[in-house]
């Protein structure tokens, strides 16, 4: 009888501590993604991310100098020569899609 | 009884007859009026029976338009029938003919300038052009993971105005010319992923920024630091790089890692005497290494940081090497550079970088060819100012130094330095007119040289 209450009592002990830490997992879950809305990321454009790359080493080129594919392949050149990261190539690429 | 009858008899009579006379004279019909409402009615029954034949004709059409409808439905299914039996023999045939979409794969990028120079000091010459150059780069795209890139280089050199080299000690120059034509570069990328590409080929080397940044329509002096001479520009080899964006602000780190064929000995032979009668640095190729004459190839690398505070607000530091054989002795030749570069405004701009190598040989030891310089540029647009040229100018001044670590050994200067303020004009943003004026001072009471260069840069 006691080892049957000391069982239930083992289960209710598991069955509370683990909706315990499921509750405090989910709030910290909560609390993570709501300070992470507090702060809001500032993802830079391909604008912005041209004025920042290419004038380290020469004059800012037009974008209505080259055509689309031209621009890719100017961009493909410089991701490698000036070790662009893609995803910043890409967003200038687009910028000087866009604009020329 | 009967008198009751009667009077409901007579009553009845005597209302009707009341009635019939309180009847309005508008319920009264005239002929006239008669044969008009006959002929109207006659008109109605024309009409509806002109609208029932309408009412037939649309019937009739319908019922035709039902029956080309159900034509059209069976000659669609029959097409649908068919595309779907041909559809997988033109996907065959897609597969085997592929047409490009886009026809600007190939790009003409590159620069030429066009040179002046007046030479005075210790080693006066008269002025003169001195220099044309064409330095084409052609880039291929064949698909988004692989580009083919070669640079030339086609100049035309007065030689007459060969600078007083502190290597060989030449003081003179003779009234012939040169003209040279170079492979600067060619290479294969292969973009493996967005952290990795693979370069092989004739390489720039990521010695510093200055040879991949170095160009002559990048570079806003006429000529170049003297202490990059001390490094090898080029080789043959293959090369690892890429970069890892850090944070959303635009800053990253970047590395290259790569085996080249090293420095060599000009005569192509085995021996590793570094020097030669006059006791000079003469057997030891920095200009190119398409051969390897060594039992091993070099291996080298940069690693980068570059953090932008916000758009022309940057800095970016650099430190790279190389290290390998240099002649078949296995005599070692290694370098290690720093490089700096910083933005605090569209208009000021300051970079360098410091040089350090080891040299051994079999006379004079090891030696520790070394040096550095520093160059910074502000932009007259800063002011303002309305008026003609001043906006459209930018100042420049490069400090400048070497030391070819050859000691007492040499009867020529074994260290130089120079100052060289300049101006650029920028007549668009690809075509600038750059002028300079530079004071070299040697070492070990050789005299003074100056020189005024100006030059016509465009960037294509």
């Amino acid at each position: 009888m006691k080892e049957s209450k000391r069982v239930l009592g083992l289960l209710r002990f598991v069955f509370v501590a683990g909706v315990s830490m499921f509750l405090f997992c989910q709030s910290g879950t909560l609390v993570l993604a709501d300070s992470q809305n507090k702060k809001p990321v500032k993802i830079l454009d391909g604008e912005k991310l041209y004025a920042i790359n290419c004038s380290r080493c020469h004059t800012e080129r037009y974008p209505t100098e080259r055509t689309d594919a031209q621009w890719k392949t100017l961009l493909m050149h410089m991701q490698v020569r000036a070790n662009l990261p893609p995803e910043q190539a890409r967003k200038i690429l687009k910028y000087m899609k866009e604009n020329n | 009884m009967e008198k009751i009858m009667k009077r409901i008899v007579f009553t009845m009579v005597t209302l009707s007859f009341v009635g019939l006379c309180s009847v309005p004279r508008s319920w009264a019909v005239t002929d006239d009026q008669f044969l008009a409402l006959q002929k109207e009615v006659q008109s109605l029954e024309q009409e509806h029976q002109q609208d029932q034949a309408e009412i037939q004709a649309l019937k009739d059409q319908q019922g035709q338009t039902e029956q080309k409808t159900e034509e059209i439905k069976k000659t669609a299914d029959k097409a649908v029938e068919v595309a779907s039996q041909v559809q997988p023999a033109m996907q065959s045939v897609n597969t085997e003919v592929k047409v490009p979409v886009e026809n600007h794969n190939f790009v003409l990028a590159g620069d030429a300038e066009f040179q002046y120079t007046n030479q005075g000091g210790g080693n006066k010459s008269h002025g003169s052009y001195g220099l044309a150059d064409f330095a084409p780069v052609f880039l291929y795209r064949a698909n988004d993971k692989v580009l083919f890139e070669a640079g030339f280089d086609t100049s035309i050199d007065n030689s007459s105005i060969t600078l007083q080299s502190p290597n060989n000690g030449a003081t003179s120059g003779n009234s012939g010319y040169s003209t040279t034509f170079n492979l600067t570069f060619a290479t294969i990328d292969y973009l493996f992923n967005d952290y990795a590409t693979l370069v092989a080929g004739e390489m720039l080397l990521p010695l510093g920024t200055y040879s991949e940044r170095g160009a002559g329509w990048l570079n806003k002096l006429p000529d170049d630091p003297m202490s990059r001479s001390l490094l090898i520009g080029t080789g043959v080899g293959a090369q690892v790089r890429g970069s890892k964006a850090i944070g959303n602000n635009g800053s990253m780190v970047t590395y290259a890692v790569y085996s080249a064929n090293g420095g060599h000995t000009i005569d192509g032979t085995s021996s590793s005497t570094t020097f030669d009668g006059a006791n000079t640095i003469q057997n030891f190729d920095t200009s190119g290494n398409r051969t390897n004459m060594n039992r091993t190839p070099s291996e080298g690398g940069r690693i980068g940081w570059f953090y932008p505070w916000k758009p022309h607000y940057d800095i970016e530091l650099g430190l790279s090497g190389q290290t390998g054989e240099w002649n078949t002795d296995g005599k070692l030749w290694q370098a290690g550079v720093i490089d700096a570069a910083v933005h605090v405004s569209p208009y000021f701009e300051t970079k360098g970088e410091y040089i350090y190598t080891g040299q051994e040989t079999t006379d004079l030891g090891t030696i520790h060819p070394q040096g550095w310089w520093l160059q910074s540029g502000f932009k007259m647009s800063f002011f303002n100012w309305d008026v003609p040229l001043i906006p459209s100018t930018e100042l420049v001044f490069r400090y400048d130094t070497v030391n070819y670590g050859i000691g007492d050994l040499t009867s020529t200067p074994k260290n130089a330095r120079r100052f060289q303020p300049g101006i650029v004009y920028y007549i668009t943003n690809t075509l600038w007119l750059e002028g300079s004026y530079e004071k070299i001072f040697y070492g070990d009471g050789v005299p003074s040289d100056n020189q005024w260069i100006a030059q016509l840069s465009y960037g294509f």
